[in-house]
């Protein structure tokens, strides 16, 4: 079934869907449309494709899922520019680019930033493409070979890698880590039903909804310190001029093993439902600093910063597709409403749709490389247009983001709840900020905290108590080892100096 | 006890950090541990209805109780080590505006999204933002009246035409009494 | 100042104007029920089975009446939110709740909701029900409910179940298992039926309750064992069920229905229960129906006031003895 004639014939087959006239129009539409959600902070992918869900009701059910596909990774371009250029993530994967992508835009790279991002996204998403239609069944199986051990071994390990994410002080990186923590376990305890931190709130019983905490501690954040920063400085914050839209070459040979790196761990960490999609991008990044020779110069503008995550982000979105498509299971919340399009249709995502369902299948896998390129020939041209917004005096760019900001966080839930949990985020951040304390452990602990303490209580029910279940999973001993690596690396040299420090004495 | 020097080096390792350059004026430790550690007791103290149950076998509370613990320690440490833990360059302080402007900012914007939340099913979209981006620009030194009313009412329209038009959204437009 | 004043003479006018007709007209109310635009709360976000049945009735419905009928999502715990927004809304019979039994049988005793079930909100149709098949991981030697049961007997505790969380019908299903067979199985919970049904196909969990295990026992990667109750399912007509397979009466079910305040007339409810099963009996309604995994129905008013009154003392027992049940 996985000979390379199937593979060929396939994607033959997928090709003369994707590129009927009709599909490609409706490609190109939701590419547009979710480039612009993506840019939209607050209002995100979820929140549209469910809004246009009916809209592609009439269609052919390759058409519309093709349309809602085109929506979805044209968000994950979109969601770049705002994060690169006015360090405004839309979503958790962005969170990453912000770093240093926002960094090069101050130094005048913005354009560049922007040009990196989208041809590394378009490698990653060709390679991707490609990779799942080699090895779509294989892929199948590897999924099922993640556990509740495997997965809570690599939350595990996401946390502690996240430490590495921190610019200034590691303590205030590790104490941002535990505030994350904190925030994320409101809501519904899984294994008990028992209601906490949910201070009477129904809102709550969900968890602290992300747009209104990521939009918070960093969009409303970051205007309450400009503002501030204006009152002292009685002129606008001084950006340099950009420069060339185009990377150098010297940023090149940087940004190009980058996302080669990026793609590979988008590729397989993308496939893992149930958090895997967005720890990718954040590994990304943590593995450019860990091989880097200057990791010191990350958080200032690096461009392996920008290349490996998004890289990583977009490959990693399109192996997110191969769950749903091969198994029947949904690997976020995008997928479950392409499971809720596909139903309308009478098709029911699961293993037998490569076979029952074939023009489907590779039309949609087809669909995903054209898309990549729409999007490239799109945002390419875009970046000249996006850069312009640089030039927006600030007393007329700050209202315009928080406008856009609130109102799309109203329209992901329509619960004004969320609009005032926003405006308190805000507070917390602009305190942080004070306090100098990065945001970014605090996303990644809160996204990850409460699977990881869901995945270690199901790994003891799974093994009824034996803490052995950890050592004997092959999967799980290894990323074991590298987190035990990893710690080590972080604070052998601090043991080190101090037992010469002690020695000296 | 534990309050060696601690910075880390640009490489994002622990390191010590030689006993002359620990001066350090910033003084962003004390709010910082200090909120950690009300934080933290905030969360025990809530957390003590939740069952923790074993390490092997835990109940709901045994997360929460372990978070807020070690956040509670973190604080103190913050605190013991007054503004060490930041790297070496990082310690140049800047002056901050006085505080009534400060919080004139903090209020404006805060006040804008509060005012937007609580008027938006009342008086629709557009009120609402045009509420939002009128107090909010006013926390905007230096930009004159005419203009934050000009800036509220181009986007108070734009964002009704982008969010209630093109996307579709079921926001409230019209103020409830006209619907 | 005079200005202000006349703008709210005007409102108190037009507000006394609108109160007049509204007293006039009410004697005829129900003959010309509907007479305006008619909400329709769907306590989940959009794209979900409840969206997509929803959409289906609204739109007929706007197309019976002449009116027409707005969707409002009101998504959050679990359907809570949607059910507490939907009490606060007027019960004049122009507000639907889209919903299932969970409403009555699960949701108020295990939240804490503004409504009691049955006295405040009361269900009006059925449109169909979700099957509750039992599926079993290809590793588990048994090809059969009393295989299952004796296979569960001999090995105590090696059996485990996995469901979309506690208080899910799926839960209550493995709960009602246990009892009725005298088997004991493992209960452990996932986030969402998706993480149920993957770990089901990668064996962490052996037993699966519900309908999304059919695309799988189709293909032969889980073994179909029975259907809950006493109907079989057409997706899977070879499945026996558990009344077949000799456990009598009551078993847990899924059903979509579309809810009303009680306090809204009593012609009002008859009225649409009318409209909307006229709609339910549309060939091609019930052919949807059918693709979206459910088995479509038919009840009167009172049969479905029945069925709910059943979930909710049988699901009750079920909840008390799970020791999931809130103090209300």
């Amino acid at each position: 079934m996985i000979g390379g004639v199937d593979v060929f014939g396939g994607m033959a087959l997928g090709l003369s869907v994707a590129l009927t006239p009709t599909n490609l129009f409706f490609c190109l539409a939701g590419c547009l449309i979710g480039t612009l959600v993506g840019v939209l902070p607050g209002l995100g992918p979820t929140a549209t494709i469910a809004i246009l869900l009916p809209m592609t009701f009439g269609l052919p059910p390759e058409t519309g899922l093709i349309t809602l596909a085109g929506i979805y990774y044209g968000a994950q371009y979109g969601g770049s520019t705002t994060s690169i250029l006015l360090r405004l993530p839309g979503e958790a994967s962005s969170v990453v680019t912000a770093l240093d992508g926002h960094a090069m835009t101050r130094n005048g790279r913005g354009g560049a930033a922007l040009t990196v991002a989208a041809l590394a996204s378009f490698f990653a998403g060709t390679v991707a493409t490609f990779f799942m239609a080699a090895f779509a069944p294989v892929l199948a199986i590897a999924v099922l070979k993640f556990g509740a051990p495997e997965y809570f071994m690599l939350m595990f390990l996401g946390l502690i890698t996240s430490v590495v994410l921190a610019q200034g002080s590691v303590l205030r990186a590790i104490a941002m880590i535990f505030l994350g923590l904190l925030l994320g376990l409101a809501g519904t305890d899984i294994n008990s039903g028992q209601y906490r931190y949910d201070f009477g709130f129904m809102e709550l019983l969900n968890g602290v909804p992300f747009v209104p905490l990521v939009v918070g501690l960093f969009g409303v954040a970051d205007i309450l310190v400009t503002l501030e920063n204006a009152v002292r400085d009685e002129k606008p914050p001084t950006l340099h001029p950009i420069s060339s839209l185009w990377p150098t070459r010297k940023e090149v040979t940087r940004a190009a093993p980058a996302t080669v790196r990026g793609t590979l761990i988008g590729l397989f960490l993308g496939l893992l439902p149930g958090g895997g999609a967005l720890l990718s991008s954040f590994m990304a990044y943590t593995t450019e600093k860990r091989v880097s020779k200057t990791p010191e110069s990350f958080g200032t503008g690096m461009v392996e910063g920008v290349a490996a995550p998004e890289a990583a982000n977009n490959s990693g979105a399109q192996t997110a597709f191969l769950p749903l498509l091969t198994l029947g299971i949904p690997s976020n919340a995008i997928m479950a409403l392409m499971v809720g399009a596909m139903m309308v249709h009478g098709i029911v995502p699961g293993p037998r749709i490569m076979t029952g369902q074939p023009e489907l299948f590779w039309g949609l896998i087809a669909s995903m490389w054209v898309g990549n390129l729409m999007l490239l020939v799109i945002n390419l041209p875009l970046v000249g247009i996006w850069v312009q917004l640089l030039k927006i005096r600030y007393q007329f760019l700050f209202p315009t983001i928080l406008t856009v900001s609130i109102v799309g966080i109203y329209g992901v839930e329509f619960t004004t709840f969320d609009v005032y949990l926003t405006a308190i985020f805000g507070l917390l951040g602009y305190f942080l900020h004070k306090w100098r304390c990065e945001p970014a452990p605090l996303i990644l602990a809160f996204v990850l905290g409460p699977m990881m303490e869901e995945y270690f209580r199901r790994s003891m029910l799974v093994a009824r108590g034996d803490l052995m279940i950890f050592i004997y999973h092959p999967i799980s001993l290894a990323m074991l080892a590298v987190t035990v690596l990893l710690l080590l690396s972080i604070f052998f040299p601090f043991i080190q100096k101090f037992r010469q420090k002690a020695f000296a004495e | 006890m534990s309050w060696w020097p601690v910075v880390v080096t640009e490489t994002g390792k622990l390191n010590v950090q030689p006993d002359q350059t620990t001066v350090e004026q910033d003084a962003s430790h004390l709010p910082l541990g200090i909120f950690c550690i009300v934080a933290g007791l905030a969360a025990l103290w809530i957390a003590q209805d939740y069952d923790t149950g074993t390490f092997i076998s835990m109940g709901p509370g045994f997360f929460p109780k372990a978070v807020s613990g070690v956040l509670i320690l973190i604080g103190i440490l913050i605190l013991l080590l007054r503004g060490r833990d930041m790297p070496a360059g990082a310690s140049e302080v800047r002056d901050t505006p006085p505080l009534l402007s400060r919080l004139r900012v903090i209020g404006c914007v805060s006040a804008a999204i509060l005012v937007f939340a609580a008027t938006l099913m009342p008086l629709g979209l557009p009120f609402a933002s045009f509420l939002m981006v009128a107090l909010a620009g006013l926390g905007h030194s230096g930009s004159r009246p005419l203009t934050i009313v000009a800036t509220a009412a181009v986007l108070a329209v734009l964002s009704t035409v982008l969010f209630a038009g093109l996307l579709g959204l079921q926001i409230p437009v019209l103020p409830e009494v006209l619907r | 100042m005079t200005s202000f004043d006349t703008t709210r003479r005007g409102f108190l006018t037009a507000a006394s104007l609108l109160s007049t007709t509204a007293l006039l007209g009410f004697p005829a109310f129900a003959q010309d029920y509907p007479s305006k635009k008619i909400d329709y709360v769907v306590p989940y976000n959009a794209g979900g089975m409840s969206d997509n049945i929803s959409r289906l009735i609204g739109e007929k419905l706007a197309a019976a009446t002449g009116q027409q009928v707005i969707n409002d999502y009101k998504p959050g715990a679990g359907g809570a939110i949607g059910a507490n927004y939907f009490m606060s809304t007027p019960a004049d019979g122009y507000t639907l709740l889209q919903s299932t039994n969970s409403f009555y049988g699960i949701i108020p005793l295990v939240t804490k909701v503004q409504y009691k079930p049955l006295e405040d909100l009361v269900p009006l149709v059925l449109v169909g029900d979700a099957p509750m098949v039992i599926a079993v991981n290809p590793a588990v030697p048994a090809t059969n409910l009393a295989e299952l049961i004796a296979y569960a007997k001999a090995n105590p505790g090696a059996l485990s179940f996995g469901t979309a969380g506690k208080g899910t019908v799926g839960h209550l299903s493995g709960e009602w298992l246990q009892k009725r067979a005298g088997i004991e199985l493992l209960h452990i919970p996932y986030n969402g039926t998706p993480a149920a049904l993957q770990a089901v196909l990668a064996n962490e969990a052996q037993i699966l309750f519900g309908p999304e295990s059919a695309e799988h026992i189709a293909a032969g990667t889980l073994k179909g064992i029975a259907v809950l109750g006493d109907t079989r399912w057409q997706q899977l007509p070879n499945l026996p069920t558990t009344v077949e397979a000799g456990i009598e009466g009551w078993a847990p079910r899924s059903w979509h229905t579309v809810s009303i305040q009680a306090k809204a007339p009593e012609e009002v409810k008859t009225k649409l229960n009318a409209l909307i099963n006229k709609i339910l009996e549309e060939p091609a309604v019930r052919e949807r129906v059918a693709s979206f995994g459910l088995i479509p129905g038919i009840a009167s008013y009172d049969e479905v006031q029945q069925r709910a009154r059943d979930d909710n003392e049988q699901f009750g027992a079920l909840i008390r003895d799970a020791g999931l049940a809130i103090a209300n």
